[in-house]
């Protein structure tokens, strides 16, 4: 007879850590994101507006 | 002997020695021995954290745990994997931006006395000892593992196994400082890392896939395949505790101080937690596909599965390396133990206690010397491996996180967190710790056997450190609420702390 993991035992394989590695990585995406925002006020220099600026004109 | 191994291990060593030689001429300032100068960068940040927090646990005693209990092993790495996360998630940036804020602080009694502006030098004193007494046995529990390793590799003697080790790590470590930690500790992560991916993958593969091995372990009892097989509410509490420990673990929080910027700390974060988890689950399969391939000839020691598997299934040269990544789990968390105790020794209490204006010159000189002469330390009680000291070890995990945890996380997140408050919470978690696992400790019974949890003055089984955190912060709220407040310029640095961009 084939046996197989219980269901709470295969939650508990697949569910936390792989979650962890899912969580840490949007958080890079997120602080990406956010450096890039951070550096668009820089086109100013080359004389083009930012959308919020856009839209406060 | 084995020549291949022996080969392997020499190439390993003279590796590390070299990565220690390079790491002093990086070296140029006391700054730099202890804390690299803050200049780390994520990736060799994010997996020689992982390296240095993992010790022998990760391919003895938690293969070991599966291999005896089945999937059932798998809450204590959970909770592990969960409190490191945690640790990362709350604590690293915020540790990172503090600690340079607070008048450039170095370490973490260095920190708490700063933080706190503690005059009367009690918290640099408490930390400081607490931080030499337990790692020192840390030290020696890691040397008298990795000596026994050497003993049943090549057969030659436990002390020539345990000088040779202790020479090596002494070596690399006095020489190049943090650099030469940090970077070993990358090396030989990557080493960790490879073994807990190869064994199991190749272990499985033989057993004839996934499947496979699932039904044989289950074929061998069915309570290896469930999760709750043998367990208990609190059992469960206890093992998803120990992540708990994470929050004070001096040589885990020295880490994020050495981060170059707190923006790497999120970089380092995703690095970590990969190579942590990848390493967790590689350990978690090779116990559990050990059920597996040894079920007709089960093992006399669950704790020898990783060696067992890495010299049936691989030629020698790879044996060689595997038996490498052993030793590597546990030399890169001996070096670090080492390098704080020294900083504990030379900045924290030399320095801070006896000679203010020392030279740089003169503090590299003393933290050498403290090396040198704590690993001695550790090497005399290693020579008896039966030693009942070394059962101290045991409070070192649990007496961290309940002295230096709620401490730090007050420290860092609570306003209101005073000088009296962390002091009385350092002590109240350091006393529980101890008072509740010997008070939870059944008795022996006359025929030298011990009597069953029930006749134990706590007539139940939970994990001293959980006990010990929820004490140590109530102490740390009571005091810090009840007692003078915080003064202007600490509030106003804590202020300065939550918008700061380092």
């Amino acid at each position: 007879m084939e046996h197989t993991f219980t269901l709470a035992s295969l939650f508990m394989i697949f569910v936390p850590m792989p979650l962890l590695i899912i969580f840490s990585l949007i958080s890079v995406f997120n602080q990406m994101q956010r450096d890039k925002n951070e550096e668009r006020p820089l086109l100013k220099v080359s004389g083009e507006k930012t959308s919020f600026e856009s839209r406060n004109l | 002997m084995d020549y291949i191994s022996l080969t392997v291990f020499i190439l390993y060593f003279v590796a590390l020695l070299l990565i220690g030689y390079m790491a002093y001429r990086r070296t140029k300032d006391f700054s730099d021995y202890i804390l690299g100068g803050r200049e780390l960068g994520p990736v060799i940040g994010g997996i020689s954290t992982g390296a240095s927090d993992m010790s022998g646990y990760l391919l003895l005693g938690l293969p070991g745990a599966l291999y005896a209990g089945g999937i059932s092993g798998i809450w204590l790495p959970v909770g592990l994997a969960i409190g490191a996360y945690l640790n990362w998630q709350f604590v690293g940036k915020k540790v990172r931006k503090y600690t340079q804020v607070a008048n450039n602080s170095e370490t973490l009694p260095d920190f708490l006395e700063n933080r706190f502006r503690d005059h009367s030098k009690s918290l640099r004193i408490i930390s400081s000892l607490f931080i030499l007494i337990f790692f020192a046995f840390y030290i020696s529990s890691g040397l008298v593992g990795g000596a026994l390793l050497f003993e049943q590799t090549f057969g030659i003697s436990y002390s020539t196994g345990l000088l040779i080790l202790s020479i090596v790590i002494i070596g690399y470590t006095s020489i190049g400082g943090f650099f030469a930690v940090s970077w070993t500790d990358f090396f030989q992560g990557i080493i960790m890392f490879l073994a807990c991916v190869i064994v199991p993958i190749v272990t499985i593969t033989n057993l004839g896939g996934w499947n496979e091995t699932v039904s044989k372990a289950g074929n061998v009892s069915l309570s290896n395949l469930d999760v709750f097989s043998g367990t208990t509410t609190l059992g469960i509490i206890s093992l998803l505790g120990w992540g708990l420990g994470y929050f004070g673990q001096p040589h885990v929080i020295s880490r994020f101080m050495s981060m170059k910027s707190s923006k790497d700390i999120t970089i380092a974060r995703s690095v970590y937690t990969i190579w942590n988890v990848v390493a967790l689950f590689g350990a978690i399969f090779i116990g559990f596909a050990g059920i597996a391939f040894f079920a007709d000839k089960p093992l006399s020691n669950p704790e020898t599965v990783f060696i067992e598997l890495s010299q049936i299934l691989f030629n020698p040269w790879i044996t060689g390396f595997l038996l490498v990544a052993l030793l590597a789990a546990v030399m890169s968390t001996i070096s670090s133990q080492l390098l704080i105790s020294a900083t504990a020794l030379s900045e924290d209490l030399y320095k801070g206690l006896f000679r203010k204006n020392a030279s740089q010159k003169e503090l590299l000189w003393v933290i050498r010397i403290g090396v040198i002469v704590i690993s001695l330390f550790a090497v005399i009680i290693a020579f008896n491996p039966q030693s009942s000291i070394l059962t101290l070890v045991g409070y070192a995990w649990a007496g961290f996180g309940a002295v230096f945890g709620p401490a730090i996380l007050a420290a860092l997140f609570w306003k209101g967190t005073t000088k009296n408050g962390v002091l009385a919470g350092m002590i109240v978690g350091g006393v529980t710790v101890i008072v509740w696992s010997l008070l939870s400790t059944p008795p022996v019974g006359a025929d030298g056997v011990k009597l069953a949890q029930s006749e134990a003055v706590i007539p139940f089984y939970l994990y001293e450190l959980v006990p010990g955190f929820i004490f140590s912060t109530v102490a740390v709220y009571i005091f810090s609420k009840f007692g003078p407040s915080p003064s202007k310029d600490m509030v106003e640095e804590f202020d300065l702390v939550k918008v700061s961009n380092i």
